[in-house]
C-alpha cells in the first residue's frame, strides 16, 4: 500500500495532496507574541536588579564577619584548599568543622 | 513552619544537610565565572525532564503515529508549539553548555589529581547527553530527522563487523524503520536516563566532596578566596539561570521549532544531508580523508582515528600526570586549545560548504 502510495505521489500533481498538509502550529498572534516576551524580560530585569541588591548585601554581611578576614588569609586558604581536595570518603574530617571562611 | 520542622526532624534528622550548606564554600577568583556553566547545565536539565515529560503525555511513537502526534501537539494542543520549541532549543544550548564546561575543565586543568574521577563520569555524561541528542532528533519522525539517522547509524559500518553489528542493533534491521524509532525512542525515554541519573548523582557527589578546582596558576599565586555557597553564589546562580531561563523561552516564541514533512522510507537520501552541528565537526572530519588509504577504506581510518581521539580525551587526566605539579608539557598545554579551534573551525566549514 505504501509502495502504491509513493508511486501515485510521483505521477498526481503536488496540488492533489493540499488537504494532507500540515496546518499551521497553534502560536499566537504576533501581538500576543511580542507582549509576552516583554512582560517576561521586564520580570527578569525586575528579579535581576533585586538579585544584584541580593548579592551586595551577602558579600557586604560576608566581609563584615570576624571570621573572614582571618580565613582570607594565605595559610587558612591553602589550609583549606588542602581539606577541599581531600574526599571526606578518603578519611578527611567534616567540612563542616574545619571551613575556616564561615 | 517550626512546628512542622520539628515534626520533620522527629522523624529524620536533616541536620546534617543543613551543616553542609552552611558550611559549602566556592572558590573565588578573576575566572570563577566559570563555575556556573555547571549550574546552568542542571537547569537546563530540568527543562528537559519537565518539558519531556509534558510531551511524553501527547507524543505517540510508531512509524504511523509519531509525525501525527507531533502535528496534533503544534496546531491543538494549547501551548504544545512552544513545549516542544523549549525542549528543542534547550536541548541545544545544553549541548553548547556542555562543550563549554568541557573546555573551561580542560584550560584550567580541573581534572588534575584527585579529580580524574569527575573528569570521566563528566566526559561520560557529555557521550550520554550527544546520545539523547541523537535519539531524541529521530522521535518526530520527519524525512530530515530520518535522513540524518540513516547517515550517523551508517557511520559504525565502517569499524568492520563489530560497527555493522552495531549499526543492526541500532536499526533494530538493516534500515531506518519504525522499529528503529521504537529503540530510540526507548532509548531516549528510558534506557539513556537510567545510566545518565545515576552517573550525575556521582558526578555531582564527587563535586560537592572535593569543591571546585581552583585553576593552577591562580592557586601557585594565591589570587584567590573563598565564598559561601550560601546565599553568595546561590544568588549569582539564580540570576545566570534566570537569564538562560529568559533566552531559551525567547528562543522558542521568536523561532518554534518547525515539524518538517512525514519521513517517507521510500525517498532517495539527499545529496547535500547534513547531521546536527553538534555532530557537524565529526562529519566534515569524515568528508575530510580520502576513499582509499593503502588499501584500507578512508572512512574505516577516519573512524579509528576519532575513536582513539575520543578515547585519549576520556583518559586525559593520566595523559597529563605533571599537572598537579605544573609540569604540563608544552605540547598538552597546546592541545586543548587545537581541540578549541579545531572544533569551532570545522564546525563552521561544515555549516559554510
Amino acid at each position: 500500500m505504501k509502495l502504491l502510495w509513493s508511486f501515485l505521489a510521483m505521477i498526481v500533481p503536488a496540488t492533489s495532496f493540499a488537504a494532507e498538509a500540515v496546518p499551521p502550529p497553534r502560536l499566537g498572534s504576533l501581538a500576543d507574541r511580542i507582549l509576552f516576551l516583554f512582560a517576561l524580560w521586564l520580570l527578569i530585569v525586575v528579579l535581576l536588579v533585586t538579585l544584584r541588591w541580593k548579592i551586595s548585601l551577602a558579600d557586604a554581611l560576608f566581609r563584615m564577619m570576624p571570621q573572614t578576614k582571618k580565613a582570607q588569609s594565605k595559610e587558612a586558604r591553602e589550609e583549606y584548599a588542602h581539606q577541599d581536595a581531600s574526599p571526606r570518603m578518603a578519611g578527611g574530617e567534616s567540612r563542616n568543622t574545619q571551613n575556616p571562611a564561615v | 513552619m517550626s512546628k512542622l520542622q520539628d515534626w520533620l526532624t522527629e522523624r529524620v534528622d536533616l541536620g546534617w544537610v543543613e551543616d553542609f550548606m552552611r558550611s559549602k564554600v566556592v572558590p573565588h577568583h578573576r575566572h570563577s565565572y566559570v563555575y556556573y556553566s555547571g549550574g546552568i547545565l542542571l537547569l537546563l536539565l530540568g527543562v528537559q525532564i519537565i518539558t519531556g515529560t509534558l510531551l511524553l503525555a501527547y507524543y505517540s511513537p510508531g512509524e504511523d503515529t509519531a509525525f501525527e502526534s507531533i502535528v496534533n501537539l503544534v496546531t491543538k494542543v494549547p501551548l504544545g508549539v512552544y513545549m516542544r520549541s523549549v525542549h528543542s532549543w534547550s536541548a541545544n544550548i545544553m549541548v553548547f553548555f556542555l562543550f563549554f564546561h568541557l573546555f573551561s575543565i580542560l584550560f584550567y586543568q580541573g581534572y588534575r589529581r584527585p579529580r580524574e574521577l569527575t573528569w570521566v563520569g563528566g566526559f561520560i555524561l557529555l557521550v550520554l547527553t550527544l546520545a539523547f541528542g541523537f535519539s531524541g532528533y529521530l522521535l518526530p519522525w520527519n524525512q530530515l530527522a530520518v535522513t540524518a539517522t540513516k547517515v550517523g547509524t551508517d557511520s559504525p559500518g565502517a569499524l568492520g563487523p563489530i560497527g555493522a553489528w552495531v549499526t543492526i542493533l541500532l536499526r533494530g534491521g538493516e534500515d531506518v524503520t519504525g522499529i528503529t524509532l521504537g529503540r530510540f525512542f526507548a532509548l531516549h525515554v528510558w534506557g539513556l536516563p537510567l545510566l545518565f541519573f545515576p552517573l550525575l548523582a556521582l558526578h555531582l557527589f564527587l563535586v560537592q566532596a572535593q569543591g571546585m578546582a581552583v585553576p593552577p596558576k591562580i592557586e601557585r599565586k594565591g589570587e584567590y578566596s573563598y565564598l559561601p555557597f550560601f546565599p553568595n553564589v546561590l544568588y549569582r546562580d539564580l540570576a545566570i539561570w534566570l537569564v538562560t531561563l529568559g533566552l531559551v523561552i525567547t528562543l522558542a516564541v521568536v523561532s518554534p521549532w518547525t515539524v518538517g514533512e512525514k519521513a517517507d522510507l521510500l525517498a532517495p537520501t539527499p545529496e547535500r544531508m547534513k547531521p546536527e552541528w553538534f555532530f557537524l565537526f565529526l562529519f566534515q572530519t569524515l568528508k575530510l580523508f580520502p576513499g582509499n588509504i593503502l588499501g584500507i577504506s578512508g572512512e574505516t581510518v577516519a573512524m579509528s582515528l576519532i575513536i582513539l581521539l575520543i578515547l585519549a580525551a576520556f583518559l586525559y587526566p593520566w595523559i597529563d600526570r605533571g599537572a598537579g605539579e605544573g609540569k604540563t608539557p608544552f605540547l598538552l598545554r597546546l592541545a586543548p586549545y587545537l581541540a578549541l579551534i579545531y572544533v569551532i573551525g570545522m564546525t563552521l566549514w561544515g555549516f559554510l560548504s
